[in-house]
């Protein structure tokens, strides 16, 4: 498979065949519409990111809703959610990454365009790569086939070689199995294209109470712990194990992407 | 063209007590069934027979016909070839015939972790996500 690398050479990959980014600096994107899983996504990988021993800068450049400020205290945020604020704000993280080169996890809002003007303005995939940055992205996918107009768009200026389209069985609406509701999304040519330039693809499961682990702000390790802040509800043996299950399956799924997130 | 019987030894010896699809069965048994097919021109029609006779479905949950054991095959064939043995790995030891043939555990380390290229991504895609409750087959009579 020939594979434009990130730093504008072409070379030739087999399959199965990656540049191993384990203990390399990062820049972890997570990308699509809003309401997709993006944020769930970012807790997810940051949390285990963190209990290997990793500690990531976590960026959380939402601007209508600051998801990842209210799960991880030491996230930073742009100064305002003005245009220029937010570019200039993230041209220093960008820098402060090359600089002391460790891994960020950047969380932007649902549709936000930013990223689209950032990458395109910047080269960024090429940009970062040359400073040693490797980027990656996720994009998450619902069932919805407008989620994939996210990733066309952004596919034009911003195709890292660690590309990974993430299909969200949370978002299958209820009633419809993953393997129907995904059909569309499966055969549209915006998903083959990504797979075909190098995209690996993989599953994130749906975990049914995830608003109750939302609405108390709680890690998922503390929720599968039982954990819970003062004043707030017990969770029970069976929302744990839910939880435990989740975790473990998510595990398995992004497995083959664990270099990539830590 | 195969011996008819050499061919069928081998699958039987290769292990088609579990259900499973014929694709499934190729992937984990591809180095030896390769083996026996080199040199022959299958004859895709027993072929099919036999492993629908062992049980194995195609990915629709039939029974696989000629052709689509062939396509199939063809495309378990494209995947992607098991990575070249270190230099200093001693050499495998019996031989194809005689080895058990079983699939390795799939973990995060063997995972491949590229899926590009490969002609039948959405077989892939599909066979990845969870497919919800089954409508129950009707019992053999």
């Amino acid at each position: 498979m020939a594979t434009k690398r990130d730093n504008g050479e072409t070379a030739v990959l087999e399959r199965g065949e990656l540049p191993d980014v384990t203990g390399q600096p990062k820049i972890v994107f997570a990308g699509g519409r809003g309401k997709t899983g993006k944020s769930t996504f970012m807790r997810w990988a940051i949390e285990r990111c963190i209990e290997r021993g990793g500690e990531p800068v976590i960026a959380d450049a939402d601007r209508t809703n600051q998801t990842l400020m209210a799960f991880f205290p030491t996230a930073i945020k742009p100064p305002s959610a003005e245009d220029d604020d937010v570019r200039l704000w993230l041209n220093d993280l960008a820098d402060n990454q090359i600089e002391r080169r460790n891994t960020a996890f950047l969380d932007l809002g649902g549709g936000d365009l930013t990223l689209k003007h950032w990458a395109r303005d910047l080269d960024l995939a090429p940009f970062l790569t040359h400073h040693g940055i490797t980027p990656v992205v996720f994009y998450l996918l619902g069932s919805d086939i407008d989620d994939l107009s996210y990733l066309r768009d952004l596919e034009t200026v911003f195709a890292p070689q660690h590309t990974c389209l993430v299909l969200n069985e949370g978002m299958v609406p209820s009633g419809r199995s993953p393997l129907s509701a995904f059909n569309p999304i499966i055969d549209h040519p915006v998903f083959e294209s990504a797979v075909k330039r190098g995209a690996l693809f993989l599953r994130m499961p749906k975990l049914g109470c995830m608003q109750e682990i939302d609405r108390r702000r709680l890690s998922f390790a503390d929720a599968e712990a039982g954990r819970v802040r003062e004043g707030q509800d017990r969770i029970g043996p069976t929302m744990r194990q839910m939880i435990a299950i989740w975790r473990r399956e998510t595990e398995a799924s992004f497995g083959k992407v664990s270099a990539w997130i830590s | 063209m195969t011996t008819e019987p050499d061919i069928l030894s081998a699958i039987s010896r290769a292990g088609l007590q579990k259900r499973g699809t014929l694709k499934e069965w190729m992937i984990a048994n591809r180095e030896a069934f390769a083996s026996k097919l080199e040199g022959f021109k299958p004859d895709w029609p027993i072929l099919a027979k036999v492993f629908a006779d062992a049980g194995l479905l195609d990915q629709r949950g039939n029974r696989p016909t000629a052709e689509a054991t062939r396509k199939t095959w063809q495309r378990v064939r494209k995947l992607s070839k098991p990575g070249p043995r270190p230099r200093d790995a001693p050499a495998p030891t019996g031989n194809a015939e005689t080895a058990p043939v079983h699939r390795p555990p799939v973990t995060a380390e063997t995972q491949p972790t590229g899926q590009a290229g490969t002609g039948d991504y959405r077989d892939e895609v599909r066979a990845m996500l969870s497919k919800g409750l089954q409508v129950p087959k009707p019992l053999d009579k």
